[in-house]
């Protein structure tokens, strides 16, 4: 496929986006699939505000400036829809990153998320280079600084079998998405939730309850139905031409 | 009102730059009418512009990032809460002045170099070493939570790549080659695709204004 071509396809994919985006706007709002990992969330933060204990969110291997970059950007959604119920009682929130550029978003995610409830902010935020390093170091710091249970987020690999399951030797509680397939497979086999494909993406509309973020994942699953019934179609016209 | 104010500041200034990029890097040479449009206004410029202040900025968080863990671990070394997690922070703080002070004090680099060799490496490597543990003791705790299909076909597969791969497990090899090709590879790229829609959705959204994980 030559330069011009791919650039055309591009053009012509993000006009569908578009369209798509523009048509799930004017449509009644669809109800959400259930996504069990993300109603444990609430009762993280009740009994974070029951204990005063901090609720842990880690996010790893994602960037501001680079491919991660969207990720990034939902992530901070996370962060902030898991502050909004933490600041409903006026519990510490503990966030880990390892990559610094994430940490001005991630405070800002915090201030706003205890804004919200015009709460005292908790603005701590922790660096931990390298993937390995926050899966280490997280692996100790949640019974080190007795967290209620850990939010994982972000493009995890095989690392994330460390904290997970540190996390369930000290029958702590665990919820894990991540982007990549080793990472998926991880969290699906050690943690109480986790969230698989594109659902990382459901999180914050599913959360919020915002009519603008539950059209965003309506917008994805049909873009997703396009996307099969374009492949079936494809799979028949060349079994029917023998291409 | 100051609030209104900022957030449509801050999306103006995203959606602008956003789009500014986006038109930059995508509309390349040999695109006729769309080429001469862009390259008649000063996309391109001012895209390059917006990356390089990015990458300065980017440079910019690795120095937040270095004061946040000095900072973080200095606070936890004097008020934490259980007594290994002030060892911790103590180890950290040590662990960072050592290897600053043998940057500066061999110019040759050895003192770092043996560091990283004798002392980062080996821990990375066993921390390796422990996912491996971490994963073996994950797969045998997950029926124990409960049996449901999902989970039964997970450990079911697992263990057919498991065997397979040991010399008395041949005759598996032939199912495990069919677990790759098909339900593996297959579940994997709609996997993908999934993530690379949502992710493209998201993108646009930020780009158009619709989306603010930012400021407010």
């Amino acid at each position: 496929m030559t330069n011009s071509t791919m650039q055309i396809v591009a053009v012509l994919f993000l006009l569908v986006v578009f369209m798509a985006n523009a048509l799930v706007r004017r449509r009644a709002q669809a109800a959400q699939r259930p996504l069990p990992a993300l109603d444990a969330l609430p009762t993280l933060a009740s009994q974070s505000i029951e204990g005063y204990q901090p609720l842990h969110v880690a996010v790893s291997q994602v960037a501001l400036g680079n491919r991660e970059t969207v990720l990034a950007l939902v992530g901070a959604e996370f962060i902030y829809e898991s502050a909004r119920m933490v600041a409903l009682g006026d519990a510490p929130m503990l966030v880990s990153v390892s990559d610094p550029t994430i940490l001005p978003l991630a405070r800002d995610a915090l201030r706003r998320g205890y804004r919200r409830h015009k709460q005292r902010t908790f603005l701590s935020v922790r660096w931990y280079p390298t993937a390995l390093g926050l899966a280490a170091a997280v692996s100790a710091l949640q019974r080190d600084d007795r967290v209620t249970g850990s939010v994982f987020f972000g493009e995890y690999g095989a690392e994330l079998a460390l904290p997970l399951a540190a996390a369930a030797r000290h029958r702590q509680p665990t919820i894990a998405a991540s982007a990549r397939l080793e990472g998926q497979a991880v969290a699906f086999a050690l943690a109480d939730g986790c969230l698989l494909g594109e659902e990382l993406f459901a999180a914050a509309g599913y959360l919020s309850q915002d009519s603008g973020q539950i059209n965003r994942t309506t917008t994805i699953d049909v873009l997703r139905w396009l996307v099969i019934v374009g492949v079936v179609v494809w799979f028949i016209a060349a079994r029917i031409t023998g291409a | 009102m100051r609030l209104r104010l900022n957030v449509v500041l801050t999306s103006t200034v995203v959606t602008a730059v956003g789009l500014i990029v986006l038109i930059g890097l995508l509309v390349g040479e040999d695109l006729g009418l769309l080429t001469q449009l862009v390259n008649a206004l000063p996309f391109r410029a001012l895209a390059e512009i917006a990356l390089r202040l990015a990458v300065v900025a980017a440079a910019l968080t690795l120095l937040i990032g270095v004061l946040n863990l000095l900072l973080v671990n200095a606070t936890r070394l004097l008020r934490g809460s259980t007594l290994s997690a002030k060892l911790g922070s103590l180890v950290v703080l040590a662990a960072f002045l050592v290897t600053i002070f043998a940057r500066l004090a061999d110019s040759s680099g050895a003192s770092y170099r043996l560091l990283q060799d004798g002392v980062l490496l080996p821990v990375q490597a066993s921390l390796s070493g422990l996912v491996l543990l971490a994963l073996v003791w994950g797969a045998m705790r997950l029926l124990a939570r409960g049996v449901t299909w999902a989970r039964v076909l997970f450990v079911l597969a697992v263990l057919v790549v498991l065997v397979s791969a040991l010399p008395f497990g041949a005759p598996l090899a032939e199912a495990q080659a069919w677990l790759w090709r098909v339900p593996v590879s297959g579940g994997a790229r709609g996997i993908l695709i999934g993530i690379a829609l949502a992710t493209l959705v998201v993108g646009w959204r930020v780009l158009i204004g619709q989306d603010r994980s930012y400021g407010e």
